[in-house]
């Protein structure tokens, strides 16, 4: 069952102008849910772009035109220094000789795979490195002035990237990956794919393929997000791999579709953006939540054995959860 | 506590409260989902490097 609010996003977002209101109760659209529904998936400032040039506007109250337009002006502002500074860091990689591949939302803005820079929400600039590069970007950042607040929490295995690092001279926050996704899951999608950009000796500013940035964009929001788990959906990732695909680089039809990639298209077919069928017989879909059932299990178990593990070893750990416990207790009684 | 949360609500070293604040964004700023704004101000975004919380917890 999908909202009347839902369908209005989803409409207003992947169809044509002619096609906005099918299936939907203008008169009986609630504006706060509309913009509750929309934060939630980071799709204000898209939201507006696609009013914009569709021509919608006159569809919606004044203040709330207003409204996203101050959020899509201020997050386009953001994005173009965050493309600004994006090229000052890789400017600064490459004069250290730090090969490196910017990842997820900058890539996709880099790859101008949107026409407008203001309609993605980015939140820091993520790029992955190699393994050997880790001791001497770390140095690199420290000499830059790049500092983290993370505690550096004990891992049974590594983290996917270094601690997000802030600088008081930018705006925007980076964060060095090594790997794509963490632990277990770098087993499912990793970085070997990259090695041939890597091996690219041009100091130019690269981004992966579309084919990647559509498979990491969905790996990401299933495995690390777990939409795998919970089924839910982001339209912020629906809106990536729509905008991946209608540059015609992709042939969504010829996509690989193991249980994941299907999942994801599974999960959000009730929104029909896009055309592809998956089919599933009745052992394939049993097959499938068993398979999930499983995994969710796995994760389970091995997420209280790390816990108990880092107790054990990490000082750090064991004031982290401590505080924690506190604070669930403070929060109760007060 | 509840004195801290008045406190809260009150003025600001810019002599603005939270409700005029909110006033003059209008309505829907109340609306907005807490990450739109975590994004859109990069003090804020930048100073919420809370690690992911280990998982589970």
């Amino acid at each position: 069952m999908i909202c009347n609010e839902e369908k209005l996003l989803v409409n207003v977002l992947y169809r044509t102008e002619s096609e906005v209101l099918k299936g939907v109760d203008i008169n009986n659209i609630n504006f706060d849910d509309l913009i509750k529904l929309s934060s939630s998936h980071l799709m204000l400032p898209a939201l507006f772009s696609n009013i914009d040039k569709k021509s919608l506007g006159h569809l919606f109250p004044e203040d709330f035109m207003e409204y996203i337009k101050n959020i899509y002006s201020i997050n386009k502002a953001r994005n173009v220094i965050l493309l600004k500074e994006a090229k000052e860091l890789s400017d600064l990689l490459y004069k250290n000789n730090i090969n490196h591949i910017f990842l997820k939302g900058t890539a996709l803005l880099l790859s101008d795979v949107f026409e407008d820079i203001g309609e993605r929400m980015i939140g820091d600039i993520d790029f992955i490195i190699k393994h050997l590069d880790e001791g001497r970007i770390r140095n690199l950042l420290h000499k830059n002035n790049y500092y983290s607040d993370y505690p550096n929490l004990f891992k049974l295995f590594k983290n996917k990237h270094l601690p997000r690092q802030i600088n008081k001279n930018k705006t925007i926050a980076i964060e060095p990956h090594t790997e794509l996704l963490s632990g277990v899951n770098s087993f499912i999608f990793n970085s070997t794919r990259l090695i041939d950009d890597f091996k690219e000796e041009t100091k130019a500013i690269k981004t992966p393929s579309k084919s990647f940035l559509f498979d990491h964009c969905i790996y990401a929001l299933q495995l690390e997000d777990k939409g795998f788990f919970s089924s839910c959906h982001s339209h912020r990732s629906i809106y990536d791999i729509y905008k991946l695909n209608s540059k015609n680089s992709l042939t969504i039809k010829n996509i690989k579709k193991d249980i994941y990639i299907k999942h994801f298209f599974i999960t959000i077919d009730k929104f029909k953006i896009f055309d592809i069928t998956i089919t599933t017989t009745f052992f394939g879909s049993y097959y499938d939540k068993s398979f999930r059932a499983v995994r969710l299990f796995s994760l389970k178990v091995y997420m209280r054995f790390t816990q108990i593990v880092e107790l054990f070893v990490s000082r750090k750990y064991r004031e982290y959860a401590l505080n924690k416990i506190i604070n669930f207790f403070y929060k109760k009684t007060s | 506590m509840k004195k801290e949360n008045k406190n809260s609500l009150g003025k600001n070293a810019s002599g603005i409260t939270r409700k005029d604040a909110i006033k003059k964004m209008g309505k829907y700023a109340a609306l907005t989902a807490v990450g739109t704004f975590m994004i859109l101000n990069p003090k804020k975004a930048q100073a919420q490097s809370v690690p992911p919380a280990p998982p589970g917890w």
